[in-house]
């Protein structure tokens, strides 16, 4: 195992899973006790082969799922629904096509009691925080693909959450803008001018993942459980040609292997 | 628990067992082949885990090597690539249940593996899925033959 990597040590934990598990309404067992903990100030990766459930389990942390046994908890309270404290972000772009980017981001605070002018304040705060400024009036069919995610992210922020879900966030973009995006969203999660405490995100692509992560958990075997969790103390920026990446990678790797048990 | 197995297509199965012949001379990390063969996780491992599950490579902690069998799949024509292919099939569900019954339709045979506990496929197009597998891996090995109904074992 490479130095950089070991076993995390307990903290307090923002959203934290507890014993899950659920079953799909055919019955086929998609988790069996599945704990995880994402900590203040940590970006969480979960990774594992396909069709393992990684969006699933997404969905099950943000509410919008409801496991058979278990528990997940923001902060220690039990969540049992969707909540605007938990802002899920899917893989697919959402943008309403009928909408500006800022409308599209005043969205988000339809439900709160603000005044109009307080809501487009807010919307222009998120927009220029993902690098959107003097794009607020531009419709969806007017961006770039890596443009409608940002301002889907945008309206994420605009909610004031503490946890961000991320499912594939970069995977219908291009690798250019995707590695762009990639760069800027650490820094902008984690700048301390908003609530956002903790981001998990799902993916599929390891080197995504180890450029973004603080804390790894893989998922594997039939039903699938944590079969690793790991600690990147990569410094950042970082360079996914060097020899260290490469071992993170093979470390990985590693948990991956062998097969699923059956 | 038994799964339906292989995950994968076959001519996905032939490009990493040559490629890890080929470029890497039998062994390699698996990052590696990820990176020679341009793919992530979700394309590269069910074609890994379909390999190992038919014996043609072993993987361990991050590595894979071509087997005895994989290397004689190389090497071997067409006519003996099916019959590999067809004999490691033989231990591997859905097959296993379906020589059992020799003659079935996909839903005689999707309740059937349900019956013996295997895990079958998670969504809608379960029962497609099942019948492309069937017709993939199991024609392509002449372990099978379609009928009207549905499929044959070929003895």
């Amino acid at each position: 195992m490479d130095a950089n990597l070991k076993n995390q040590t307990i903290s307090t934990a923002i959203l934290e899973a507890e014993n899950i598990n659920f079953s799909y309404d055919n019955g086929y067992k998609v988790f069996e006790n599945i704990n995880i903990e994402a900590n203040s100030g940590k970006f969480i990766a979960i990774i594992g082969p396909s069709g393992i459930g990684k969006s699933t389990l997404l969905r099950l942390l943000g509410g919008f799922l409801k496991p058979d046994s278990g528990t997940v908890k923001l902060m220690g309270k039990p969540i049992y629904e969707p909540i605007p404290e938990v802002a899920l972000i899917h893989q697919s772009i959402v943008t309403f096509p009928w909408m500006t980017a800022e409308e599209n981001v005043m969205l988000s605070m339809k439900t709160k009691s603000m005044s109009h002018d307080e809501m487009i304040k807010k919307a222009r705060d998120s927009l220029s925080r993902v690098g959107l400024d003097g794009f607020e009036d531009l419709y969806p069919k007017e961006m770039s693909g890596g443009m409608r995610q940002r301002v889907a992210i945008a309206r994420a922020f605009a909610a004031d959450p503490y946890v961000f879900l991320m499912d594939e966030p970069f995977a219908h973009l291009d690798e250019l803008t995707a590695e762009g995006l990639r760069q800027d969203i650490y820094n902008i999660l984690f700048s301390g001018e908003t609530p956002l405490k903790s981001v998990i995100m799902v993916s599929h692509n390891l080197t995504e993942v180890l450029e973004l992560a603080d804390e790894i958990y893989i998922l594997n075997n039939i039903p699938a459980s944590v079969v690793g969790k790991v600690e990147v103390a990569m410094k950042r920026p970082r360079n996914p040609r060097s020899d260290e990446f490469n071992s993170n990678l093979d470390m990985l790797y590693g948990y991956l292997t062998p097969p699923r048990k059956r | 628990m038994d799964v339906i197995d292989p995950d994968a297509r076959i001519a996905d199965l032939v490009g990493l067992l040559y490629v890890l012949n080929n470029i890497f001379d039998g062994k390699t990390d698996l990052y590696r082949l990820e990176k020679e063969m341009e793919v992530d996780i979700d394309d590269l491992m069910p074609i890994v885990y379909t390999a190992a599950n038919l014996n043609l490579v072993n993987v361990e902690s991050g590595d894979i090597s071509m087997s005895e069998k994989g290397i004689e799949y190389i090497k071997s024509g067409m006519f003996q690539r099916k019959n590999i292919i067809k004999d490691s099939l033989k231990n591997i569900e859905p097959f296993k249940t379906a020589i059992s019954m020799n003659s079935f339709s996909i839903d005689d045979l999707l309740d059937r593996l349900k019956e013996n506990g295997v895990q079958t496929f998670n969504n809608p197009d379960g029962t497609h899925n099942l019948e492309v597998i069937l017709i993939e891996w199991g024609m392509y090995s002449k372990l099978l033959k379609k009928t009207d109904d549905g499929f044959e074992v070929i003895s």
